[in-house]
């Protein structure tokens, strides 16, 4: 039997004693006594030394104080002196205050219910003193287990040791014990009101409403602004909230590295001689602690390895990313689910695979908004043409006024980057843009050719994470490298709830231009939108029709939200 | 009165009895049902008995013998009335457990030696974390929350103590066969 073994029938075994073992636990027990007869013959030992142990006066004066082992003789006397006293104790018959009143002829009775009751009242009576001596040590505390904290998400969870269900609005108590978290990711709000989510593979534990122990794992905290003290303790160190929001992941072997993403932490840990040390950490600070060796060491800050906020009915996990705008075109929730090459046309506002593409353009607009009913996060999308007036951008009416009269053409989908074949029969190629390559989702890009327009839906984003708000919509627009080299001439535009607020006209091949725009919690909508530039010199069509939409390959290269935990 | 001279006589015999063997009897509640505070219900039953079937018991004979055949009887009665429980050892490892071992129990005046001399050994924590727990009998659970510690991490810890004590009395066992 393996020490390993004997460590974990021990764990197995106190906590059965304990009364503190799941079914599953318990059958692993049972599975090692199955297993040999060894096994049976250390779990005796065990037991037999716990009994030891908790009857004998082995352990009942301090290490320093323990010079010679109690003598049997000694605890006769105690107990002969105990015992020597006991009928007093026990004269609650009135009559005899010296004797024991018995009735001896009990022994001989038929037995009989209503007799037999009474002599076990008698006996009860009598063997009290027994008990006493004897039971005193038996008689458990019961514990009366306190909420402290709620289950409020989780994200495709498994967990390995609950012993109910645990779905949304779950109340945890400090009397469950170590949770193990195999998959997914759960949130919980702790009664201190310390939102912490907990990333799988995990083992966590609730302490307090405002303390909480970490095995292994990966854990962020954000507390209510103001709030101090909510504690995470890990093997060999502790983390005390001096303020907002941090991460902590343990590995299994207990190491433990603290990243703090906003506010302050305390952290401290006791090495092997109890002494302790502590820093305090402040933002972008991280440190890895030793604990065996007492001492921290400076980590490279990475807050994003934490799960800041999840939503479960949008499948959305967010680890302080700003939100990617191109994954959400393919379909996705932002932060890297969307499929690479997939779009969006603009006439049905339907989903397509590039790749799949029969037929390039140019195809005529449809001269009107297209609602998105398939995302949340896309109003709908549209192909700008401003030759019969102001063009509409958004489901509530919202219009571009100054949108440049086009040839209401355009060549292709909105797609969240991918590969182009042109010609079709020829291999699709990365888009390239600034000599970086956008077909994938590591740089992402919408590839929108030119007269074409897509709405975001910023309040529906919102809604999904309630904590978190849009500050900024960021991204770089230029004409791709590779395209057909022509004649590109595009124009690029920004809108928010139709105001313009970046343009760039007439952009030709080999220029790159920075987008970064404030934006506030009252607006609404974003709108990306190309149009065609105009030209006059372009490819022709047969019967001589120029088309200005020829090689405008127009890229928003990186077009991201940057999003903040809201104080 | 001399009936109450022959019950008090009666009284201090099953009280030196059983105050001598109850950790035996104890110990094998416990090993067959591992939850301390079903053990100790099933022991004052137990106990019960044993002093109403007293004057069956006779004297000279094996009292914790007895006893067990007693505990065992209760022991049973509880299986039964709990037989859907997943916390319940299947039959087979029931039936093992059931049959009396003489020589495994910690009574034996060596072992309870070697347990002291190995308390004595361990460092000043664990020794403090087995005086929390046996002599202050919190529960581990409680420790750990008073500690500040996981309760999961403070069972690992009290099963390395109790393994350390483990190994350190059949160390100290050895040696003193080898020198005997």
């Amino acid at each position: 039997m393996s020490a390993a073994d004997k460590l974990r029938m021990n764990e197995l075994i106190l906590k059965s004693l304990e009364e503190d073992i799941s079914g599953k636990e318990f059958a692993e027990l049972n599975r090692y006594l199955e297993a040999n007869p060894e096994n049976q013959a250390y779990y005796r030992q065990m037991i037999n030394m716990y009994v030891e142990l908790y009857e004998g006066n082995e352990v009942t004066t301090p290490i320093e104080d323990v010079v010679d082992p109690v003598l049997e003789e000694q605890l006769w006397q105690s107990l002969a002196e105990y015992e020597k006293n006991a009928p007093v104790m026990i004269v609650e018959a009135k009559d005899t205050p010296e004797t024991i009143k018995i009735d001896k002829s009990f022994l001989q009775r038929p037995r009989r219910q209503i007799e037999r009751k009474s002599l076990y009242a008698v006996i009860v009576s009598l063997a009290a003193l027994v008990f006493l001596l004897v039971y005193i040590k038996f008689v458990p505390v019961r514990e009366i287990p306190e909420p402290i904290a709620t289950l409020t998400d989780c994200i495709d969870v498994r967990w390995a040791n609950t012993a109910g269900p645990m779905e949304k609005g779950t109340r945890m108590s400090s009397s469950q014990g170590s949770l193990i978290l195999t998959k997914g990711v759960a949130e919980f709000l702790c009664d201190d009101q310390t939102k912490i989510i907990l990333e799988a593979p995990a083992e966590f534990e609730f302490l307090r409403a405002n303390q909480v122990a970490l095995n292994y794992g990966r854990l962020y905290a954000v507390s209510q602004k103001d709030s101090v003290g909510f504690t995470v303790d890990t093997p060999g160190s502790r983390i005390v909230d001096l303020g907002t929001e941090f991460g902590v992941k343990v590995d299994v072997t207990g190491i433990t590295e603290v990243h703090m993403i906003k506010g302050k932490a305390s952290l401290t840990i006791s090495d092997r001689n109890n002494v302790k040390n502590d820093v305090i950490l402040t933002e972008n600070q991280a440190r890895r602690v030793h604990a065996k060796e007492g001492i921290f060491k400076t980590l490279t800050f990475r807050g994003k390895e934490f799960v800041r906020e999840i939503n479960s009915d949008k499948s959305l996990i967010w680890r302080g990313d700003p939100m990617n705008l191109a994954d959400i075109v393919g379909g996705g929730n932002g932060f890297g689910t969307g499929v690479i090459g997939s779009a969006i046309d603009p006439r049905t506002a339907r989903r397509f695979l590039l790749s799949r593409v029969e037929e390039w353009g140019p195809y005529e607009g449809p001269m009107e908004y297209m609602p998105v009913t398939w995302h949340d996060f896309i109003d709908g999308v549209f192909v700008p043409d401003g030759q019969n007036g102001p063009v509409t951008i958004s489901t509530d009416g919202r219009q571009f006024a100054s949108c440049p009269d086009t040839c209401n053409m355009f060549w292709s989908g909105i797609s969240n980057g991918g590969q182009l074949p042109e010609p079709l029969d020829a291999p699709p190629e990365d888009i390239l843009f600034s000599n970086v390559s956008y077909g994938s989702a590591g740089q992402s890009g919408i590839f929108m050719h030119s007269n074409l327009g897509i709405t975001f839906d910023l309040d529906a984003i919102r809604k999904a994470c309630p904590n978190v708000t849009i500050t900024e919509f960021r991204a770089h627009c230029g004409i791709c490298d590779n395209g057909p080299g022509r004649f590109p001439f595009a124009d690029f535009w920004v809108l928010i709830d139709g105001r313009v607020c970046f343009s760039r006209k007439g952009v030709g091949a080999g220029s790159d231009h920075e987008i970064a725009l404030p934006v506030s919690d009252k607006d609404r909508f974003l709108t990306l939108a190309t149009t065609d530039g105009g030209e006059e010199v372009c490819l022709r069509l047969e019967g001589n029709i120029p088309v200005p939409i020829d090689s405008d390959w127009c890229l928003f290269a990186e077009p991201y939200l940057m999003l903040e935990l809201k104080q | 009165m001399a009936n109450n001279q022959y019950e008090k006589l009666k009284y201090k015999e099953f009280l030196r009895l059983i105050l001598e063997h109850k950790s035996r009897i104890y110990g094998y509640i416990l090993r067959l049902i591992p939850n301390r505070a079903v053990a100790d219900d099933l022991m004052q039953e137990t106990t019960l008995v044993m002093w109403e079937k007293f004057h069956q018991f006779e004297k000279g004979t094996n009292f914790p013998a007895w006893g067990i055949q007693i505990a065992r009887f209760k022991v049973l009665q509880y299986r039964a009335a709990t037989k859907n429980s997943p916390i319940r050892f299947n039959q087979d490892v029931f039936n093992s457990l059931a049959s009396p071992i003489e020589s495994d129990h910690y009574q034996e005046n060596q072992k309870v030696q070697a347990l002291e001399n190995c308390l004595r050994k361990l460092s000043k924590r664990d020794h403090k974390l087995i005086q929390l727990r046996y002599a202050e009998k919190q529960k581990i659970k409680n420790i750990a929350i008073n500690l500040g510690w996981s309760s999961g991490m403070t069972y690992k810890l009290m099963a390395k103590i109790h393994y350390i004590l483990k190994e350190c009395i059949e160390k100290r066992l050895s040696i003193s066969r080898a020198v005997e």
